[in-house]
């Protein structure tokens, strides 16, 4: 797919956390209608890119663009105002809230000024996950496989430019999985939207995302289009360990 | 195979849906008949001179100040140790007005007054709360808060002779000539302001607002990156309950006639009312009205049978509430299909 004008630009971001350098110098880059994924080794610092991005930690240095704005230090609401969803690796939708409820939440409070209003957007985004007959179950007694859509949900009800998805495969089935990937696929088609997807299951990546951004110790040692990375001695290192000859 | 995992979802929480549904008619019907009751209840009993006319207004004092602590705290999860302090500024702002007579209205029961009298508590929680909501979160703030009550208690005992210091401020001679002490205007004052404030955070609750306070009460990280302006709304809800409690320190005022520190600053104004929402159901609309007239009652009739002993009673209906119905009043009556085989509070 080619890609478009750059919509986020994080250029030397680096964060650290006491003596613990999480981020370092990293740059990166998600393209308009661009599916790209983010992989690593446990404690990489692939969440804690997330975190950067959405405002949650400040980066040390560095600057972060979005739309061509800095958005280093927005507040996280701003930064969803202006089109930038998010999922969580540990799912954050309301428990307590019903289904219907959560996505209104997030379709009343996200980008501003639409055409449609939120009702419509939320029954919408429902329909696209294909939640809608669960609208009145609580979030609490969803299945990990439904919250997470239903975050999905959320996000897609306010419209955005760009989501990030934080591991949505991270303890579901193959089942599960299989159905997840069909439905990011297809909203993904048919709103064309950006989407930054961390995950831990490299094959899944590897096989979805247009490009892959490999992180080990918060320093980014490969980029480029799936099947070369795959085949990058770098990341087969970062892995599988150092090869014994 | 998904179809097979939705039937059991549809057929497990169709019935609880509709359940909910009757109980809410239920509750709106109860709620009819006690505002019909209690509206008319000076018509037909002298609430000027029995004593359950002192006792109604007192509990729909305690309900207006304990409906705001629960728009804070019940319902957007900011515990608020501060409401005496709104009470009391509240009252204040009414007295001191009155007695310097500001207005020039020289009635009894001046609304301006008393709406000016939720007006400075609110700016002073705005004031207070956007430092502290921003900086603060869970504990901290509710310490937070406490700090801000005990420094407007000290600033009021030392006021001078601008308060009037620990006397403070007595009112009987400002009353304007030929006004008559009626208990009946206080009670439906009194009742009217209780029955507004519950539909005030009714609406708000079931609102779009109601969508972000609860948002942010479960998960204010989430709620931000979801786009809700989380410092907005929690300082709102703040600054809305502390409205309500400066209208009710202005209507207890205007009954007591004499506001001094010791009887509109003092901490019952604080727990009483947490107790009463926690009791009765917190982030419930009918909580605070069950908690309100239980705790009331127990320490009414403690206080006449029980005397110097009382609070051991509230104590222990407290304790026992706490164990055996932690969701408060308002949990029974979705816990008493069943009640007998929970192994908690069978026993």
């Amino acid at each position: 797919m080619a890609a478009g004008a750059p919509l986020l630009t994080l250029s030397g971001v680096s964060k650290h956390f006491g003596g613990l350098q999480v981020i370092n110098d990293l740059d990166f880059v998600v393209h308009e209608s661009e599916t790209v994924g983010l992989i690593g080794p446990n404690g990489a610092g692939k969440s804690t890119v997330f975190n950067l991005i959405t405002s949650i930690y400040q980066p040390d240095r560095g600057s972060i663009t979005f739309k061509g704005t800095e958005i280093t230090g927005l507040a996280p609401h701003k930064i969803c105002h202006m089109g930038l969803s998010r999922t969580y690796q540990l799912v954050r939708a309301f428990l307590k809230m019903s289904v219907m409820e959560n996505v209104m939440m997030a379709a009343v409070y996200g980008v501003k000024h639409h055409e449609q209003g939120p009702k419509q957007r939320a029954a919408e985004a429902l329909e696209l996950v294909e939640m809608s007959h669960k609208r009145d179950v609580n979030a609490a007694h969803l299945t990990l496989s439904d919250r997470r859509l239903l975050e999905i949900a959320m996000g897609l009800s306010s419209m955005p430019s760009l989501i990030l998805l934080d591991e949505p495969m991270a303890g579901l089935t193959e089942v599960e999985i299989q159905h997840l990937l069909e439905v990011i696929g297809t909203t993904r088609d048919e709103r064309n939207f950006s989407i930054l997807w961390i995950e831990h299951k490299v094959d899944a990546v590897l096989d979805f995302c247009d490009r892959v951004g490999v992180i080990d110790y918060g320093v980014k040692i490969a980029d480029g289009c799936p099947d070369d990375v795959a085949c990058d001695a770098k990341v087969i290192e970062a892995y599988l360990g150092e090869p014994v000859a | 195979m998904s179809d097979q995992r939705i039937d059991d979802t549809d057929v497990k929480l169709l019935p609880d849906d509709g359940g909910r549904r009757r109980r809410k008619l239920i509750w709106a019907g109860l709620a009819a008949l006690a505002v019909l009751f209690f509206a008319t209840l000076p018509f037909y009993y002298d609430v000027h001179n029995g004593q359950f006319g002192v006792f109604f207004f007192n509990v729909f004092v305690y309900v207006i100040v304990a409906q705001g602590w629960n728009l804070v705290g019940g319902y957007t999860g900011q515990i608020s140790l501060g409401q005496n302090a709104f009470f009391g500024v509240g009252a204040y702002t009414m007295a001191l007005l009155w007695f310097n007579d500001v207005t020039k209205t020289g009635y009894y029961f001046d609304p301006v007054l008393m709406i000016l009298a939720g007006v400075v508590p609110f700016i002073l929680a705005v004031l207070v709360g956007v430092p502290l909501l921003s900086r603060l979160r869970g504990d901290y703030f509710a310490f937070g808060t406490l700090g801000m009550g005990m420094i407007v208690t000290v600033l009021f005992i030392n006021g001078g002779m601008f308060t009037g210091g620990a006397e403070g401020r007595m009112l009987v001679p400002k009353m304007p000539e030929g006004a008559v002490f009626d208990l009946r205007t206080h009670y439906w004052v009194a009742f009217l302001v209780a029955v507004l404030a519950t539909l005030v955070v009714y609406f708000m609750t079931t609102s779009r607002i109601g969508l972000a306070l609860r948002a942010i009460r479960e998960d204010e990280v989430s709620a931000a990156s979801h786009g809700v302006n989380v410092l907005k709304y929690k300082v709102f809800a703040f600054a809305v309950g502390a409205f309500m409690a400066g209208v009710a320190g202005s209507i207890y005022g205007y009954y007591l006639l004499q506001v001094t520190p010791s009887n509109v600053l003092t901490s019952n104004w604080l727990f009483l009312p947490i107790l009463m929402v926690v009791l009765g159901g917190t982030g419930t609309i009918m909580g605070p009205w069950l908690g309100a007239f239980l705790i009331y009652l127990i320490s009414w009739y403690g206080d006449s049978y029980f005397a110097g002993y009382h609070p051991i009673i509230s104590g222990v209906v407290i304790i026992a509430v706490m164990l055996f119905l932690p969701s408060g009043l308002m949990g029974l009556g979705k816990k008493m299909p069943g009640f007998g085989n929970r192994g908690r509070g069978s026993g």
